[in-house]
């Protein structure tokens, strides 16, 4: 450990090698015990329970609250949000992350008649152990059918990949 | 940061509670937290009731999944109800997708169904590196036996959690329920 020996009399060096040694072993800890909460979002209890395939869907030409996520502390700086999503015909959208503080990502926009995924790496930009909501909004922008979200997965995850855009 | 003592003895001391302490971390589960996944239903699968998967497939379905970000944890835990008409079987498997590396489990035939709920349980090490990104871990359900459907209910456990007691095969707990 610190013991001196010959060549190294005042053990400067097993000094060295053993701070070495622990810093190493601070760090496997921290990796294992790294911040990453899955946290569900919900429908918001306004709208209707999720069709059969778990998708919500809005006509609305303003930003609506699908899905949300009651936050009673921001346990880390970013959010991790994935969905799938889906239009009608002749229907298009913009789907973003909003939280109750009035921060928002950017918006992503849907393109017509079609379907795919969206992964947000979202910097809340807003203090650590607040209390908040996240809510996963989405609009109509073009077209008469609806805009649907399925099932967000969620978890708060360190800031490392995430932005204020989060896309 | 604390003060390294300076003189001979106090700092073997000091040094050996920093090994000591170092070494209760590394060696206690509390480093192992549970995480519950919140599931969704599989791909295409219609639900019914909210919170079943119905199938007559001979070949296996995705009838839940959940999606996280990062492997944060070496072992699944899954627990979750199987209803079962008389005469079916099912037969069911666990399936977890890490950085498009796929990591199966050994599949579990289910009892004949007597009309009833079955609880099933595993505890599994599916092997996949710790800090894997983008991760995918599924129940997949098919029947084997019988002319209705197999009910898989939404799992009541779906959690990464330490690697105490799971196993790579992984062993299957099935149970009457209630």
């Amino acid at each position: 450990m610190t013991t001196p020996f010959f060549g190294d009399p005042l053990g400067l060096a097993a000094e060295a090698r053993w701070r070495e040694s622990i810093e190493q072993r601070l760090t496997n800890l921290e990796a294992r015990e790294r911040v990453v909460v899955p946290a569900p979002l919900f429908p918001r209890p306004v709208n209707a329970f999720p069709s059969s395939d778990w998708y919500q869907a809005t006509t609305a030409a303003g930003f609506t609250p699908l899905w949300e996520m009651i936050v009673p502390r921001w346990t880390a700086l970013g959010a991790w949000v994935e969905f799938d999503w889906r239009t009608g015909a002749g229907t298009t959208g913009e789907v973003r992350l909003l939280s109750a503080l009035g921060n928002a990502s950017s918006a992503v926009v849907l393109g017509a008649a079609s379907s795919g995924t969206i992964t947000f790496r979202w910097l809340h930009n807003e203090d650590i152990w607040t209390d908040s909501v996240l809510w996963l909004t989405a609009r109509r922008t073009g077209g008469a059918n609806s805009v649907e979200v399925a099932f967000p997965h969620a978890a708060l995850i360190p800031p490392t990949g995430c932005t204020l855009a989060g896309v | 940061m604390p003060i390294i003592p300076t003189d001979a003895l106090a700092h073997d001391a000091f040094a050996e509670d920093v090994e000591r302490r170092l070494a209760w971390m590394e060696s206690t589960r509390r480093v192992w937290p549970v995480y519950n996944l919140a599931t969704g239903p599989g791909l295409g699968i219609g639900v019914a009731s909210g919170v079943a998967v119905l199938t007559t497939s001979a070949t296996f379905i995705e009838a839940w999944h959940a999606r996280f970000p990062t492997l944060i944890g070496p072992a699944i835990d899954l627990g979750f109800y199987v209803y079962l008409p008389l005469g079916v079987q099912g037969e069911i498997k666990v399936v977890l997708v890490a950085d498009g590396t796929t990591y199966e489990s050994a599949p579990h035939a289910t009892a004949v169904g007597s009309d009833a709920f079955r609880a099933i349980t595993t505890h599994w090490l599916p092997g996949a590196p710790l800090g894997s990104g983008e991760c995918r871990l599924s129940l997949y359900v098919r029947r084997l036996a019988g002319a209705d459907n197999v009910q898989a209910f939404q799992p009541v456990r779906f959690s990464v959690r330490d690697p105490e007691g799971a196993t790579t095969a992984p062993d299957w707990l099935e149970e009457a329920y209630p």
